[in-house]
């Protein structure tokens, strides 16, 4: 497969025989509130058919290695939701981000 | 649905490198394995990874690859083996030894 090819085909997931190789670092945690909520909101969103299981995964695949990298579990979870949900039309970036901002602001976080 | 494929027959994962969410790693297309065990029908992720809501159905299997065939610097037991499940769009009959 071309240079190119593999960047198109061989999407971020796809880490089989991929270097560098090596054990896998394994540093479970509790699931921390945020995480539950995010496990039950993601559920919801599957039994009201909203976002399924092959659109979240497609849409973290999506996302690219880096930021997959770089996100936690359902962190890119959460991401990938909200993209499903935009394709979809059932909200915009705009009403997100004012939910968003509601949420900052009752929970006094810095943006 | 019937199964196209049955315990024991010689598959060969298809080279299909095209855009999309597939459910076929890129490490094992083109290699040849025996179907271990015959699994239900399931929802075409392919498509319902793309919100399609499609409906159609795909035959599943458990496919058994020898891992010196996969890897050609494997060091490890000669009889160890690699089992996946791939669905049956990606297989095609094998008529070679996988080993």
């Amino acid at each position: 497969m071309s240079e190119k090819s593999d960047l198109v085909v061989h999407r971020a997931n796809d880490v089989g025989g991929r270097a560098p190789g090596g054990p896998l670092t394994r540093d479970e945690h509790e699931m921390t509130p945020s995480e539950k909520a995010c496990h039950a909101l993601l559920n919801v969103l599957d039994v009201h058919k909203l976002v399924n299981t092959e659109e979240k995964r497609r849409a973290v695949e999506d996302l690219g290695g880096q930021i997959i990298g770089s996100l936690t579990y359902y962190e890119r979870c959460a991401v990938a939701a909200s993209q499903v949900l935009m394709e979809k039309g059932l909200i915009t970036s705009e009403e997100l981000g004012r939910t968003m901002d509601d949420v900052r602001r009752r929970w006094a976080v810095e943006p | 649905m019937t199964a196209r494929f049955g315990v024991g027959e010689r598959v060969r994962i298809a080279t299909r490198d095209a855009p999309g969410h597939v459910r076929t790693p890129v490490y094992v297309r083109g290699h040849v394995g025996v179907v271990e065990r015959v699994l239900p029908v399931f929802l075409d992720p392919e498509q319902e990874a793309y919100g399609v809501n499609s409906g159609v159905g795909i035959r599943l299997y458990r496919v058994r690859i020898p891992q010196a065939t996969l890897w050609p610097d494997y060091r490890g037991n000669a009889d160890d083996v690699l089992e996946l499940e791939v669905y049956e769009h990606w297989l095609e009959p094998a008529e070679e030894d996988p080993r």
